[in-house]
């Protein structure tokens, strides 16, 4: 197992174990004796040897299988090829090269394998058949009776032409009819192939996977069909069906929604390996289907620009909101290439089975397999959802930096080409698939090059080539940069990334461990790209996730990095984005690690700003602390009463007493409250469990020095005071607030525009503000995300109790059923209506409850993205905001009148507010009708040449019609 | 999906010999744990660190977050002694970390990640016969993030050790007798109008039943 550094001797060794390194390896797996296990594992490892040869292990390998077929192999030669084709996409050239080498009659089986009842290939019809007949399908068209027969016999690939056949004594019901010895002896002739039974397999297996709504799988396998069209093992006839049944889902109404982008990727990836002669033989439907991919690419909306990684506000006020180009659109223009080229082969793709392809003298029979017919079903409405790997499998767009593709040096495949396309398609599945093992994934990733015709990848550019065009075609790519640019890419996507940054954080690291001195260049430069376009209009959100990702990158190479390259920009103000990423950088190192470790890392200039807020020592700060201070004494006596551990009651009585304030109603004034909560902060300052210590101790203490809006909503100033040093307290502590109820999500809104937003008096100009330091959104977002995952958690619970008051009405239901015979002659009518009503009634009343939380909870998530967008558009739309600290310069970010520091602060904002109107855009339109008068007043159509201040209110409402119609 | 490699969030075939329940009863635990055991910390290591990288695998939008964070303490001197325990809110977060941040670095050492089928009191101490944990009993190299060779620490280190020791050791610090190990917030905490006149219920639902006694894993990792 790679990584694994042995143990020593374990705690279950005999003699004890001590020391030693990992524990945690696997069990040992099972010696490979079974003839399936082996065939299998054969099947998975193909093309993985250093010696591999083509023209004699494929050969070897197929006369092995046909050996070991029938004596018990069956199942794991199976199970290999589904496998191999749903999980390692870049050996799909190789496994059809193995399937025409086994449909070679020298391959062939003696004799064709009895149909057993164990038999995987019965097994699977056989359920398929039943499963049609009682038409439990909910997305067949639901043929039944006798038509479940012919749909099995698609199934196994009848293709109701001179080959058509009968498959009698599967399906049940059709033994016998219609069969005759001609046709039983076809069948046999055919099942003797191997070929033609893993076909047959994998045919019943795609039905599956496209029922299960498996797009992944889905894509994968016709691709791999794609592979077997031009080698004569699938009829181009029941390929291009297969296509055609995809894109039937474009010509639904409303387009297909998010299938769309499922579909069409599916189709030009297949369309892409069937290559030349499908097209060739089949132009006409061909075209039809790009045209009709091309309408629905086209035809989508304009305010997807939404998702743009570079936002201008000037331009964009000013009518140009012009989308990046997105998978789609370089899917449509992949297409097109290929259409012009009449679809040549994509030219880095191993050929392997043109070694094996039959002499076109041979006049010998070709059985051709016809892919079953499928139906797409459609999305899946509350069903359980896929996980995140999965649903965005792929997801991505053309990120370009400095007029290059990608996010490098230019040197990667630009995915508007077909073979940039396949590229960065092949690696994008090879990140969704090995996403349960990110070394496996690095190892894979890093011998691409491997399963890539010759020269595809250089290590380096040519000598004069540096200069030649931006655009690098097959071999001018650089595997290093290519990965890092798809990765970054796939990272940054916009408005989710498919996966979890930490993920990607973690196969860059295992990349960069593999192979430092070839993977930390383009690291390095993918940075520097960025910092460089930070200001000019990349996007906020993409700054913010490259320092979630740099930082915890850095510190798995001991902070080492470049940062004199940089020092330059200290002349910028500290709010500019490129400041405020660097100190964002630093402060997340530091959360990491500590803050000298870090600060030894950074050149003199940065460390000579020590007073910089994002250089600080986390400390809390505790102002009763000092003797001079005139409530020094009080606060002695309340901290000494929470380290004695005084009830809560005893503290609130004594605050009270301190305070002055002697009715049990009368409010404790502001400074005695800020007292007991810096004590109860105090107390639990030491760590994160201190912390929740003191919190659960004094629960009911802070709720009654809270218990108003406004103690609240001081409370959590009191907070933000206690913790200026440490963002990252702030954000921990405000969290479990929120946890344990003792603030509420507009509480923390309110804050976050209000006292957090308002600066310091006699603080410098070019200070940061929250905005530009990124807090602001660390709050807002974590509020924003908290309160829509307790509806999710809410939902799933119900799901759950429901689930559960089902299978109890059941088993009772079961119980009443069996007891009623008993009953008979007494009262038993009486009794099970009772039993049945009363039970299930009260079950129900559980879900009830949940229900009316539930609802309670959407209006407060209604209430809560309201207060937001209220917040936002107040504080940026120009001349409104009033009583906020830093008024809205949106008319100067419209001039690009940079010369204020604070206009920064516009900028960081309203950069918040489209990620905000991202990110959330399902709950702002499914709140739309609350929200409307927030606009009503803004203005709707613009002349370009309006005065700054009515284009930047216009903006602000652009951006929220984007979200809207999106 | 995945055949045909080998996961990284697989629980170790790790059992705890002071845990009284079967085999099958604790892979039971383990198919639903939220909790991870994070092993090869430095001595120094403190919560607020733990706390962000562990963040990461965090997802809020699904009701997760990370629920409390217990510290592994020198059963003598109530000071860290390199392990941890992390309670989710979501199995899934925990299976997260299991394959991103296991392996890698927090603190500038190679942590370690395991599932663990629950918190239970007494397993924050050191099983070792000096108070830390078994494998630092026996180890014979210099580490200098685990105790080391305090005459070779650097100042810089030496100010942590004393904040550290301060932390769980001195006056209220959490190693001290009479401490209590914080339940965390309950994932559902209900509106504020219940909180007022349910709290002793909530507080009861976050202290929930945790399983046996398993203890730390003294001789893991390198």
């Amino acid at each position: 197992m790679s990584g694994w550094r042995g143990g020593g001797r374990g705690r279950g060794a005999p003699r004890g174990g001590r020391g030693g390194f990992r524990r945690d390896f696997p069990p040992t797996p099972p010696r490979a004796r079974d003839p399936a296990i082996q065939a299998r594992e054969n099947i998975i490892f193909l093309a993985d040897q250093e010696d591999f040869n083509v023209s004699t292990d494929v050969p070897m390998l197929a006369r092995y299988l046909r050996d070991k077929w029938p004596v018990g192999a069956a199942p794991g030669i199976l199970d290999g090829f589904a496998w191999s084709i749903n999980e390692q996409a870049h050996k799909l050239p190789y496994y059809a090269a193995l399937l025409l080498v086994l449909s070679k009659e020298e391959f062939h089986l003696d004799i064709a394998p009895e149909r057993r009842p164990q038999d995987p290939i019965t097994d699977r019809v056989r359920a398929q058949a039943s499963a049609l007949a009682s038409n439990d399908d909910p997305f067949t068209s639901g043929p039944t009776g006798g038509e479940a027969e012919a749909e099995v016999e698609a199934a196994l690939g009848g293709d109701g032409g001179a080959d058509k056949m009968v498959v009698d004594g599967i399906a049940e019901g059709g033994a016998g009819e219609g069969s005759n010895g001609e046709q039983e002896q076809e069948r046999r002739r055919k099942e003797r192939c191997l070929s033609w039974l893993i076909l047959q397999d994998l045919g019943i297996r795609f039905r599956e996977w496209v029922d299960q709504r498996s797009w992944l799988k889905v894509r994968l396998a016709v691709s791999f069909f794609g592979h077997l069209v031009p080698i004569g093992l699938i009829s181009e006839e029941s390929y291009l069906a297969t296509l055609r049944s995809f894109i039937s889902v474009l010509e639904e109404l409303g387009g297909g929604g998010k299938r769309a982008e499922k579909v069409i990727r599916v189709v030009t990836e297949g369309l892409l390996r069937a290559g030349p002669r499908f097209y060739e033989s089949n132009k006409q439907a061909v075209d039809e289907i790009i045209s009709i991919i091309s309408s629905s690419v086209t035809s989508r909306e304009q305010s997807r620009a939404l998702h743009n990684t570079f936002f201008l506000p000037a331009e964009v006020a000013r009518g140009d909101i012009t989308p990046e180009a997105d998978q789609l659109d370089n899917a449509l223009s992949t297409l097109r290439m290929a259409q012009d080229a009449g679809f040549m082969k994509v030219t880095w793709m191993p050929e392997p089975a043109r070694r094996f392809m039959r002499d076109p003298e041979d006049t010998g029979v070709v059985d051709l397999y016809n892919i079953p017919e499928i139906s797409v079903p459609p999305e899946a409405e509350g069903g359980p959802s896929l996980s995140r790997a999965l649903e965005g499998e792929g997801l991505i767009g053309t990120f370009t930096l400095g007029g290059k593709i990608g996010l490098t040096d230019g040197r990667v495949p630009n995915p508007s080409t077909p073979d940039g396309w396949m590229m960065q398609s092949m690696i994008l599945d090879i990140l969704s698939i090995y996403e349960v093992n990110r070394v496996k994934c690095a190892e894979l990733l890093l011998k691409l090059t491997d399963f890539c015709l010759l020269d595809v990848f250089r290590g380096k550019p040519a000598p004069g080539e540096e200069e030649a065009s931006d655009i690098a075609v097959p071999g001018e790519w650089i595997l290093a940069s290519t990965l890092i640019s798809i990765i970054l890419s796939a990272m940054f996507k916009l408005p989710k990334s498919p996966h979890h940054v930490i993920y990607l954080t973690s196969v860059i690291r295992e990349l960069c461990l593999a192979n430092g001195a070839m993977m930390a260049p383009p690291v390095g430069l993918a940075m520097r790209n960025i910092f460089s376009d930070l200001g000019n209009g990349l996007d906020i959100e993409i700054a913010r996730r490259t320092a979630e990702w740099f930082s915890v990158h850095l510190s798995n190479f001991a902070y080492q990095w470049m940062w004199k390259a940089w020092i330059p920009d200290l002349q910028l103000p500290m709010t500019h984005p490129k400041r405020a990423f660097m100190h964002r950088l630093v402060e997340l190192e530091i959360r990491l690690a500590y803050q000298e470790r870090v600060l030894e890392t950074l050149p003199e200039e940065m460390q000579d700003e020590r007073d910089a807020p994002a250089l600080q020592m986390p400390d809390p700060v505790f102002v009763y602390e000092d003797p001079n201070h005139p409530e020094h004494e009080n606060a002695t006596e309340i901290l000494s009463m929470l380290n004695a551990k005084a009830s809560w009651e005893d503290v609130l009585t004594r605050l009270r007493e301190v305070s002055g304030c002697t009715g049990s109603t009368d409010v404790i004034p502001q400074e005695y409250r800020r007292i007991a909560v810096h004590a109860v902060l105090h107390i639990g300052s030491r760590s994160f469990s201190h912390f929740l210590n003191a919190t659960e101790r004094y629960l009911r203490l802070i709720q009654e020095l809270a218990h108003t809006q406004k103690g609240r909503r001081e409370l959590l100033v009191f907070v933000r005071d206690f913790w200026q040093n440490s963002s990252q307290m702030r954000v921990m502590v405000i969290d479990k607030y929120l946890q344990y109820n003792l603030v509420d999500y507009e509480d923390v809104v309110e804050a976050t525009f209000g006292a957090f937003s308002a600066r310091p008096e006699g603080v410098r100009p070019d200070w940061p503000t929250v905005w530009t330091d990124y807090h602001a959104w660390e709050l807002l977002n974590n509020a924003l995300i908290k309160s829509k995952g307790r509806l999710v958690a809410i939902s799933k619970r119900i799901t759950e109790t429901e689930r559960e008051d089902e299978t109890i009405r059941a088993k009772r239901n079961a119980m009443v059923d069996n007891a009623t015979p008993m009953n008979i002659g007494e009262d038993g009518d009486v009794d099970i209506k009772e039993s049945t009503d009363s039970k299930p009634e009260q079950v129900s009343r559980e879900v009830q409850e949940l229900l009316r939380r539930k609802i309670e909870l959407e209006s407060d998530q209604t209430k809560l993205i309201s207060k937001v967008v209220s917040s936002f558009v107040n504080s940026l739309v120009p001349g409104r905001s009033s009583g906020v600290a830093v008024p809205s310069q949106l008319d100067k970010v419209i001039d690009g009148d940079y010369n204020d520091p604070l206009v920064w602060d516009t900028v960081a904002r309203l950069g918040f507010y489209r990620e905000f109107m991202r990110s959330f855009g399902s709950d702002v339109k499914a709140s739309a009708s609350e929200l409307e008068p927030f606009f009503k007043d803004l203005p709707a159509g613009v002349d370009p040449t309006a005065e700054s201040s009515t284009l930047g209110a216009h903006l602000v409402r652009v951006i929220y019609e984007q979200a809207v119609t999106l | 999906m995945a055949h045909i490699v080998d996961r990284l969030d697989m629980p170790s075939s790790y059992k705890d010999n002071k845990n009284r329940v079967s085999r099958e009863d604790e892979r039971n635990q383990l198919a639903n744990s939220t909790t991870l055991y994070v092993g090869n910390l430095s001595f120094y290591t403190t919560e607020a660190q733990i706390y962000e990288i562990f963040s990461q695998c965090a997802e809020p939008s699904e009701g997760g977050g990370i629920k409390r964070i217990i510290m592994g303490l020198d059963r003598n001197n109530k000071t860290p002694c390199g392990f941890a325990f992390v309670e989710y809110y979501l199995h899934s977060e925990a299976l997260a970390s299991m394959r991103y941040i296991s392996g890698t670095k927090l603190d500038e050492r190679i942590i370690r990640c395991d599932l663990d089928p629950g918190y239970k009191e007494g397993r924050q101490f050191g099983r070792g016969k000096s108070g830390g944990q078994v494998r630092d009993e026996y180890r014979d190299d210099y580490d200098a993030g685990r105790g080391g060779w305090g005459h070779e620490a650097a100042q810089a280190k030496r100010r942590r050790e004393l904040a550290a020791a301060d932390t769980y050791a001195a006056e209220g610090g959490l190693g001290r007798d009479g401490a209590n190990v914080p339940v965390g917030a309950s994932a559902d905490a209900p509106t504020r109008k219940r909180a007022r006149s349910e709290d002793e219920d909530e507080d009861d639902e976050g202290a929930r039943e945790a399983p046996p006694m398993r203890g730390e894993r003294d001789d893991d990792d390198d």
